[in-house]
């Protein structure tokens, strides 16, 4: 098992006046990481809402640390930490990649609803892959 | 985008926001409407957009205790934002009404807790929760320095409970 990883570059619509990322960005960046993650295990997101399956975020945290900027090339790295019947919380650590300095860490938790928008049990085959992606 | 009544009778003569105002008489209350650029594929508001709404709120809790003005200030305070937590309860839409509710909820000599709740008009549902944490910094600085007395008074008014 390793920690999937996403290169992302700072663009200047994620800064804000102080020059540095905009807070909520993060929070998109985490998305792009997980998505790579579960794409990268052959199943885009595309496909898991083929199969009926939505995911809807319960829960985000996120800590500040190292402040990056315009045109920095940052590491995100993800993997799910938690894996419950109902629940799974990815995990994630942004890293500047000139220095690996951190500039942030995260975790977002999920739960699945069906076509409904019931929540659901998490599916065999999603459970398999996230098995693939679990850290402790 | 938003408007602002920090005035709790103001607030409280708004139908949605009644219950939270007679619970606590300090919370700052903005409104806002969803835009269409919030939402996302799914149809709903997307989870980061939160963080933004958040800031709505704590901007204008700010405004009310006199921060917009400290740009003639001799020492300009700022906040650094350290940690963020939310919690999502009721996905919210296009043009859907909310009413940001923000207070204090620890303020100490290097750091404040900002609380919110996100409640969608007119059912009072909640749509988020959660917390963010800032050091208390110079602007243009990441090192703490100790607010100034009308700042920490203005936001101790602020404190849930107080």
């Amino acid at each position: 098992v390793t920690r999937s990883t996403t290169l992302v570059r700072v663009r200047l619509a994620d800064t804000d006046a102080r020059g540095c990322v905009g807070d909520s960005r993060f929070l998109e960046m985490f998305e792009i990481a997980r998505a790579d993650a579960v794409r990268n295990r052959g199943l885009p997101y595309t496909t898991i809402l083929a199969r009926d399956v939505h995911a809807l975020t319960v829960e985000a945290n996120v800590s500040y640390l190292e402040p990056a900027r315009e045109d920095d090339l940052l590491h995100v790295h993800c993997w799910i930490s938690e894996l419950s019947q109902v629940r799974f919380t990815f995990a994630y650590e942004v890293r500047l990649a000139s220095d690996q300095a951190l500039s942030a860490t995260g975790t977002t938790t999920h739960i699945c609803l069906n076509g409904q928008g019931q929540p659901m049990r998490i599916p065999s085959w999603l459970r398999t892959e996230f098995e693939h992606l679990r850290l402790s | 985008l938003f408007s602002t009544a920090p005035n709790p009778e103001t607030a409280a003569a708004r139908a949605g926001c009644v219950r939270a105002v007679k619970r606590c008489q300090v919370r700052c209350q903005t409104e806002l409407r969803v835009g269409f650029s919030d939402t996302d594929a799914a149809g709903i508001t997307h989870y980061a957009r939160y963080l933004a709404f958040f800031e709505a709120g704590r901007v204008e809790a700010l405004r009310d205790v006199g921060l917009a003005e400290a740009e003639s200030r001799p020492q300009r305070p700022g906040l650094r934002l350290v940690e963020a937590h939310l919690r999502y309860r009721t996905p919210t839409r296009f043009d859907d009404q909310l009413c940001v509710q923000t207070w204090v909820a620890e303020l100490r000599q290097k750091d404040v807790r900002f609380a919110y709740e996100i409640r969608r008009q007119p059912d009072d549902a909640i749509a988020a929760s959660g917390e963010t944490w800032h050091i208390f910094v110079d602007v243009g600085s990441t090192r703490g320095v100790p607010p100034p007395a009308w700042l920490w008074s203005g936001l101790a008014r602020l404190q849930d409970g107080s």
